[in-house]
């Protein structure tokens, strides 16, 4: 079959995979199969934009359409940018090799799902990118607190899919077919809905949306920061378009799908909101402020309209740019907020890379998260959903006060002498980059959404 | 008696819900994992008669069914490893000594 | 005219330079800050003269735009846009700016952390510049909410306080309370006009009453918070724990203005809806006059002057609620000079006498020649006195109101004047007259006292511009009328009369540092004024303690005070109101951050750490899901 090289940024990550597990061999060790990951990343997300748009491939199994090339960019740079990160700090007892394959391996799971428009291949890209990441939350073997918390990560995951496979069996009975485009659930009746909500609850707790987020705290919390950082973000953009198509497949015949949505929207943005601002642990503030974050992104895709959908992945993007930036520094720093106190002393410019991401997660402009705020609020306005609107607006006040906690920290707290963090020019390009993406979406933000078919 | 989809949608459940209750009751992570594969089975009894009764010349189904198969294998490999490691520190594979995480 | 875009970048590049580098550089950062500050003056006066000799707000002198997203049809950039107003608010800005980053050098030489002062000032005033600039809102909010941050990094300044550090965050938060308003009227702009610019928001279309009021009260809202408007002023007094120049700058002259211009500027949105003005009107006169009452009862010099801004904030409200865009921006204007000024002088106060309680100073006025002669001058500004700038543009909003058949208003303003002149005369009295009792006064250096000379001699002349302001804004402008002249000024004097009766006339004051001596203090007031006590009694105290009995609320301490009434009996009414405003206001406020952390706090609970309990709740809500579909049906 034709149009296999529409799978070349597959191709990359895995060879970038395969190559990085012999790491040992490689001069430099750890390091540089780190940074050569990075490369393939690059390349990948490269590759991704260049080839652009194409027609589907495997009969409709993975579409190429402007929100898969969107997410596949945007996912395949991230995992590049984290790898340099990585590859730059380099602290051999923590990290190996074997991180980087991984991480790689989860990259290509979740540029599948990025294009995956069938159940089958869904749930292929879904395992392959989770399966990496219990491995990578639980890196530390000879921690038991992190292994409790992977425990904990894979036993609710295991069992959320397979609630999501049981909806997929009964979606591929009533409808005898697993790809999306011939999926008619109308006049499917109780038990069509019933399947569609098996299946929503497997992915909704995929993205760690209340009431089916319990794992994520425990979880993070547990887990090595470093890996935190891309467990925390890069799968999520993936599942967040997963989703989206679901909802586009799956609407018209689920007529209660909007409703059931803005139930878990509401609750993930009061839930998340409300316990990330006792939080000390900066892990468990980033999984519940994830949790807020997820609510925003579900209430868009409520709507069940290109403009709230498109908006929803835009969204996911830019808060994954700031919110792996902050799991970073917190994976320099230590993860206590208090750790992070007199860090405008040691290190300034960090401080006030910091505040960039730490206001974008709030929501201020010209920061890519607050244009993410602007259109997602406004289509879901549009919409009808105005008291949700509301809700989301209050509760994105009530975020400003734990995200400032954060900032106050670093440049008021009491001075703390902690070790200076050895710097490393990959780490520094991987901030520098991260910081000129969060500003430099926002200023995209219209041509990018333009480019998904939207114009606000 | 013929045995129709209805039949096999029933046993699924019944197994499926077997595996669900397990999931939630047993003290043993050893258990859980064994109470996760009994949910899996459910799914692929009903992807494999959905298959028979609705597409018998396409076997979509059956496909469905061997990649969950597998990966389900791979998930309870990895799965049981964790625990090893966990019993290798904690000397322990009971749940209810993992709560230390929680707030 | 690209010059314009120099005004505020200049700061901006002050603190872009200063930010990281604040902790090497201390007399340089002073060098770079306040050559920035200057250039950026020196260029709003070139700014202003351009826009001579003024007109109609539509027209502007010079106008740019940047365009960086496309919404739709819509256009989401950045503008500058340089009109009689924006050039008017440019000059104050940059003026006030110039003279406290001066001040600045002496007042905070000793902080170690100097050069991160600086650097706050300077991002400060190129967002405000930034503000005053804007061709539309989007741009507007965004300034607003880094002035909003500024203001919080030098409420906190002295961080290893507590006070300073709640006060910071009391700041944001209740400000960012009224931004919520802001924010959504917003949406609603956008969602209604599909724009944010000004042309085409103020002056392009027709606004559908019921959409004007939702977007006018929502932006007032925000107003009211940044701008310290009753319900949403207890922010404003706690933000006194930063250092005074900051509270001189932001607190006083050009932040908490900032609701001021927003209303200003979208008057013509109130104007097509009607209700938003009364509201704005309402909203004014009662925190004219509660605040004005609460200055009167406090003892620190600072919340003083706090409370006094949050009063002359509401006239300014009054004013653009009955429709004077004219008498509300003259008074900005005066009352940001004039109000620096006082706080520059307080600052001075402060440093000579060791503490901010006014029952410990006195007798200051015989050591402190400069700061005593300029603080005067601001306090007739502020009491309205001819023919400082106070009384000009007070003036000017009591013919507005006036004019527009506005007597309910009219009568609380002039209340409110008469308020104004006892506390100022109080404050007067206690500060500079009376025994001295502190040793060791010693005058500012020279500069300190340099720009509150420039300020007291901006506010002794800029009231003689009154006509021509108007003019320059597009109106017709005229010298106030006789007849209204001598009345403000009647109250005036006979509010600065009570307050001398009651605090200047005395060879010696008392100290009242404890309730004890206080209460003493209270009965020897109570035997030289009895004759006026007797009548007080009579009208005014006893429906009161019915009142109070009915009420069931005063606790003795208030009922004193009205028993030893006299002209004492509004200060306990101010005194129940400061009760309310500790009690009821700030606990909300204060509350909300607690509610929110307990509520976080429950929330937790949730998570308690079994795993088994994690899937019995997932199944759970799945399982009531499958109940609910069934039972519903498709």
């Amino acid at each position: 079959m034709s149009g296999y090289w529409l799978l070349i940024p597959e191709y990359l990550l895995l060879a970038g995979a395969l190559v990085s597990l012999f790491g040992d061999l490689l001069p430099g060790g750890e390091r540089s199969s780190a940074i050569l990951g990075a490369l393939a990343a690059f390349a990948a997300a490269a590759f991704a934009g260049f080839i652009g748009t194409a027609e589907p491939l495997f009969g409709g199994m993975l579409v190429f359409d402007p929100v898969s090339v969107f997410a596949r960019v945007s996912l395949a740079a991230l995992t590049s940018v984290y790898l340099l990160w990585s590859g730059g700090r380099g602290t051999g007892s923590e990290r190996s090799h074997e991180a980087t394959a991984l991480v790689l391996l989860s990259a290509v799971g979740g540029m599948l799902m990025c294009g995956a428009r069938d159940m089958v291949a869904l749930f292929i890209a879904i395992e392959l990118s989770t399966m990496p990441a219990y491995v990578l939350m639980g890196y530390r073997r000879d921690d038991d607190r992190g292994l409790e918390g992977t425990l904990k990560y894979f036993l609710l995951s295991m069992t959320t899919s397979l609630i999501m496979l049981y909806g997929f069996s009964f979606l591929f009975g009533i409808t005898g077919v697993t790809g999306y485009a011939e999926m008619d659930l109308t006049g499917a009746g109780v038990l069509g809905v019933l399947a569609t909500v098996f299946v929503f609850v497997g992915l909704l707790a995929k993205l760690s949306a209340a009431p089916f987020h319990y794992w994520a705290p425990d979880a993070y919390a547990g887990a090595p920061t470093s890996s935190v950082a891309f467990v925390s973000t890069v799968p999520k953009i993936a599942g967040t378009v997963a989703m989206i198509r679901l909802v586009e497949a799956l609407s018209p015949g689920a007529t209660q799908l909007p409703l059931l949505l803005s139930i878990v929207a509401v609750a993930s943005m009061v839930l998340g909101n409300l316990a990330a601002y006792p939080q000390l642990d900066l892990r468990r503030l980033m999984a519940y402020s994830g949790i807020a974050h997820i609510g925003y992104v579900i209430l868009a895709m409520a709507t069940n309209t290109n403009t709230g959908l498109a908006a929803a992945v835009f969204y996911m993007v830019a808060y994954a740019l700031p919110s792996m930036a902050v799991v970073m520094i917190a994976a320099e720093e230590g993860s206590a907020v208090e750790q992070l106190s007199g860090l405008v002393d040691r290190r300034p410019w960090t401080a006030w890379a910091l505040v960039v991401f730490l206001l974008s997660l709030v929501g201020i402009p010209p920061m890519a998260g607050f244009f993410g705020k602007l259109y997602l609020f406004t289509a879901a306005f549009g919409a009808g959903y105005r008291a949700l609107v509301v809700l989301a607006v209050l509760m994105s006040v009530v975020s400003a006060g734990y995200y400032l906690r954060i900032m106050r920290e670093a440049f008021f707290g009491e001075r703390v002498s902690t070790p200076a963090v050895e710097r490393s020019i990959p780490a520094t390009i991987a901030l520098v980059l991260l910081v000129v993406a969060t500003l430099g979406m926002g200023i995209a933000a219209s041509p990018l959404l333009g480019y998904l078919g939207v114009s606000f | 008696m013929s045995v129709g989809p209805l039949h096999f949608m029933a046993l699924a459940a019944v197994l499926f819900s077997l595996g669900l209750y397990g999931v939630l009751s047993r003290k043993s992570t050893i258990m859980t994992l064994m109470c996760l594969e009994l949910m899996a089975n459910a799914v692929n009894i009903n992807l494999v008669a959905f298959s028979h009764y609705r597409t018998p010349a396409l076997m979509t189904g059956q496909m469905f069914a061997v990649f969950s198969m597998v990966v389900s294998a791979a998930e309870i490999g990895l799965g049981l490893a964790l625990v090893l490691a966990i019993y290798r520190l904690r000397k322990t594979v009971e749940l209810d000594a993992m709560q230390e995480l929680k707030g | 005219m690209g010059y314009v875009l120099a005004i505020p970048l200049l700061p901006a590049a002050a603190f872009a330079v200063l930010a990281p580098l604040s902790r090497r550089l201390r007399n340089g950062a002073i060098a770079v800050s306040v050559g920035a500050v200057a250039l950026s003056f020196l260029l709003s006066i070139v700014a202003f003269v351009a826009t001579l000799p003024g007109g109609h707000e539509a027209e502007a002198a010079y106008h740019a735009f940047v365009p960086f997203a496309h919404v739709g049809d819509a256009v989401l950039g950045a503008g500058l846009l340089l009109d009689p107003i924006s050039a008017s608010m440019l000059l104050v800005v940059t003026l006030v700016s110039l003279c406290v980053q001066v001040y600045s050098i002496g007042y905070m030489h000793r902080d170690e952390r100097i050069g991160w002062y600086y650097a706050v000032l300077s991002l400060f005033t190129a967002a405000m510049l930034t503000l005053v600039l804007s061709d539309n809102f989007l741009q507007l909010y965004a300034a607003w909410e880094v002035m909003g941050l500024c203001s919080y990094l030098l409420i906190g300044f002295w961080h290893e306080q507590e006070a300073p550090r709640k006060a910071s965050l009391k700041a944001f938060l209740t400000t960012r309370v009224g931004d919520i308003g802001f924010a959504i009227g917003l949406l609603v702009m956008f969602n209604t006009a599909g724009t944010f610019d000004f042309a085409t928001v103020l002056h392009g279309m027709e606004w559908a009453p019921q959409t004007a009021t939702a977007i006018a009260l929502l932006f007032l809202f925000g107003a009211m918070g940044k701008s310290a408007q009753f319900p949403l002023h207890v922010w404003l007094p706690d933000a006194m724990a930063g250092p005074t120049p900051a509270s001189a700058l932001i607190h006083a002259a050009t932040m908490v203005a900032a609701g001021v211009y927003l209303v200003a500027r979208a008057l013509p949105i109130f104007e097509a809806s009607g209700v938003a003005l009364t509201v704005t009107l309402i909203v004014g006169s009662v925190t004219a006059l509660a605040a004005g009452l609460l200055a009167s009862v406090q003892h620190d010099i600072k919340k003083v002057l706090a409370y006094s801004t949050i009063s002359q904030l509401g006239y300014m409200f009054v004013a653009l609620g009955a429709g004077g865009l004219v008498a509300g921006m003259f008074h900005l204007v005066t009352h940001a000079f004039f109000k620096s000024l006082l706080f520059l002088g307080a600052g001075v106060i402060i440093h000579a006498a060791h503490t901010q309680d006014m029952r410990e100073m006195g007798g200051l006025g015989k050591h402190l020649k400069v700061t005593t002669v300029t603080f005067t001058i601001g306090s007739l500004a502020l009491a309205g006195v001819f023919p400082f700038s106070g009384f000009w543009s007070k003036d000017e909003i009591l013919t507005v109101l006036l004019h527009e058949g506005h007597y309910v208003a009219l009568a609380i303003s002039l209340l409110a004047a008469f308020v104004t002149a006892y506390y100022v005369a109080r404050l007067w009295f206690r500060v500079f007259i009376g025994p001295q009792q502190t040793s060791d006064l010693h005058e500012a250096h020279n500069e300190m006292l340099i720009p509150m000379g420039v300020l007291a001699a901006v506010t002794v002349v800029v009231g003689f511009a009154s006509p021509a302001f108007a003019h320059f804004l597009g109106h017709e402008g005229e010298w106030p009328a006789l007849g209204m002249a001598l009345g403000s000024s009647a109250v005036a004097a006979s509010g600065l009369l009570l307050g001398w009766f009651m605090y200047g006339r005395r060879t010696k004051v008392i100290n009242t540092r404890a309730i004890k001596q206080r209460v003493d203090y209270v009965y020897g007031a109570l035997v030289n004024k009895l004759y006026l006590d007797l009548t007080y009694e009579y009208f005014i105290v006893r429906p009161y303690q019915r009142h109070a009995a009915w009420l069931g609320r005063f606790d003795s301490n208030v009922i004193d005070g009205v028993v030893n009434g006299a002209g004492r009996s509004w200060r306990a009414l101010a005194a129940v109101g400061w009760r309310f405003d500790a009690s009821v206001v700030d606990g909300a406020v204060n509350g909300l951050g607690q509610l929110v952390k307990s509520a976080g706090g429950r929330v937790r609970r949730l998570q308690v750490g079994r795993v088994q309990t994690y899937q019995g709740l997932v199944v759970g809500v799945l399982v009531a899901l499958m109940l609910w579909i069934v039972v519903k049906g498709v």
